[in-house]
């Protein structure tokens, strides 16, 4: 992978690798784990699969094993807040952060299954083809599953927001 | 398929943008930029004439000593390898209660007497600490990260120098170097150009002061200590296990005084959860003694292992022993699971 082909990984797959990473270590320390994600890439980019979405799945398995290394210094470092200069109450961002937040704790909310689905759509955004295939259903199967997660997200914010005074 | 149904995915979208979920919100909304690709690149490039720049939120750095992974090692008979994945993992140090076998797990004896001794020797020592407005760290050690190539787990060994400047403002400057393990010290055979990373940290980011403004006896110490780490009216066990990562934390980043380290370890000698394991030699061939806490599931499944000069009482280092097996790393207890040692720690004028 050249320089060209690299920076165009970049930018297909940069914010898709934050969503990735901060819904698992949330949003303050996702920028930094997105850096060195690259990072790795890059020094392993002569060795990068053959198409582009190859690549975005190898970018995501090393975000995975970043993920998983952060986990672990984490239970070794349990008290240790890294979202104190994130939630600062006087940012510019404040009222973005906290409904984010509130997004975060609906998607946090759902059941592992339904997580994988909105994972696949809208995070990794692999395509419909390629959910079906990675979850093993039919097209029809996915959008019911879709239509149920739709109903289950509406309510869950809906709930969420009044009990942290948010407007839903 | 209908088109009410394939609408259904434009329907969920619409709802989790609605909702803010992740995925849905932008970055820049948060006040977060993201590296741009053509900044990257540059940034990469770049690496390969000098030290790479890493943009950085900057908390992270915080806790650089206290949450090394792993540092793995070879024999010391061994010679160094090229490649780190092949590595194995070391012996424990020999002290003078514990040995290669049993580190992990020999109850030593009470730490009290020792810390006590070590605290007199801090007091009475007169080490050059330098001069200047700048505290500069260094420290060696070796790390083990899961391997990104790897679809399983399995861990890599790769060494680590790294040298901190702390300025009175409370920003840092950060030079970090990795590559392959050459011997015991942590050295490196050469500098991987991706592992060679400059950093910078905001004004504030540290309380540059906090180590000369602990408090002027132990009991001020103590309670300063505790109360950072938010471990204040905790259980006697819980209360030494935050004593212990805070001790290790100050000393990854501040200079700290003769003064200071005797009132740690008299702080610590209040403790009975620490151990002492005896005289050591540390891994760059200093005198020691190591101090322990009990096993505890705070601490899961690591035996943490301070390591004081018994010249200076200064924190030379400290070990981490693995006490039972952790199959992501595909490690057996007990092996030595991490280690860091400060190299040098004193004040200097220059900021890098």
């Amino acid at each position: 992978v050249g320089e060209d082909e690299f920076a165009a990984l970049h930018n297909v797959a940069n914010d898709r690798l934050f969503a990735y990473v901060a819904v698992r270590l949330g949003y303050a320390d996702a920028m930094d784990a997105v850096s060195e994600v690259f990072e790795v890439a890059w020094s392993k980019r002569l060795r990068a699969p053959g198409t582009v979405d190859d690549r975005v799945g190898w970018l995501f398995e090393i975000a995975k094993n970043k993920i998983r290394e952060e986990m672990r210094r984490r239970r070794r470092r349990p008290h240790v807040s890294s979202n104190l200069d994130y939630r600062d109450p006087l940012s510019d961002h404040a009222e973005a952060i906290a409904l984010a937040d509130l997004g975060m704790h609906v998607y946090r909310s759902l059941s592992p299954s339904d997580r994988l689905l909105f994972d696949l759509l809208f995070i990794q955004e692999v395509g419909r083809d390629n959910a079906c295939a990675k979850l093993n259903i039919t097209m029809q199967a996915l959008y019911t599953r879709a239509s149920r997660l739709r109903s289950r997200i509406a309510a869950l914010h809906e709930e969420l927001a009044y009990v942290e005074g948010e407007p839903a | 398929v209908t088109d009410d149904e394939s609408d259904e995915i434009d329907g969920l979208r619409r709802v989790a943008e609605s909702a803010r979920m992740p995925g849905t919100v932008s970055p820049e909304s948060l006040g977060i930029q993201l590296e741009s690709s053509s900044e990257f690149i540059a940034r990469m490039r770049a690496t390969q004439a000098g030290p790479a720049v890493r943009r950085s939120r900057g908390l992270r750095v915080a806790v650089a000593f206290s949450v090394i992974v792993v540092i793995g090692a070879l024999a010391v008979a061994s010679p160094w390898r090229s490649s780190p994945a092949a590595a194995a993992t070391p012996p424990a140090l020999r002290f003078e209660f514990a040995n290669e076998v049993n580190a992990a797990y020999a109850p030593g004896k009470a730490a009290r007497g020792d810390l006590l001794r070590l605290a007199a020797a801090a007091r009475t020592a007169s080490p050059n600490q330098g001069s200047g407005m700048y505290q500069l760290v260094r420290t060696s050690s070796w790390d083990a990260h899961l391997d990104p190539d790897s679809a399983n787990s399995k861990a890599i060994v790769v060494a680590t120098e790294r040298s901190t400047w702390l300025a009175p403002d409370g920003s840092m400057h950060i030079e970090e170097s990795k590559g392959d393990i050459v011997n015991a010290s942590g050295q490196l055979a050469a500098r991987d150009p991706i592992g060679t990373t400059r950093e910078e940290l905001s004004k504030g980011t540290f309380d540059a002061s906090r180590s000369s403004n602990l408090g002027s006896n132990t009991t001020a110490v103590k309670q300063s200590l505790l109360s950072r780490a938010d471990c204040l009216n905790k259980s006697s066990l819980q209360t030494s296990t935050c004593l212990y990562r805070e001790v290790a934390d100050l000393y990854s980043t501040y200079v700290v005084s003769p003064e200071l380290a005797a009132y740690l370890w008299t702080v610590l000698a209040g403790q009975p959860e620490f151990r002492s394991l005896g005289s050591v030699t540390d891994r760059l061939g200093r005198t020691g003694v190591g101090i322990s806490i009990d096993n505890n599931k705070d601490l899961g499944n690591q035996r943490p292992i301070l390591i004081i000069s018994t010249t200076s009482g200064q924190l030379l280092g400290q070990e981490i022993l693995l006490t039972r097996n952790d199959p992501e790393l595909n490690l057996k207890a007990p092996v030595v699971y991490s280690f860091s040692s400060i190299v040098s720690a004193r004040y200097t004028a220059s900021d890098k």
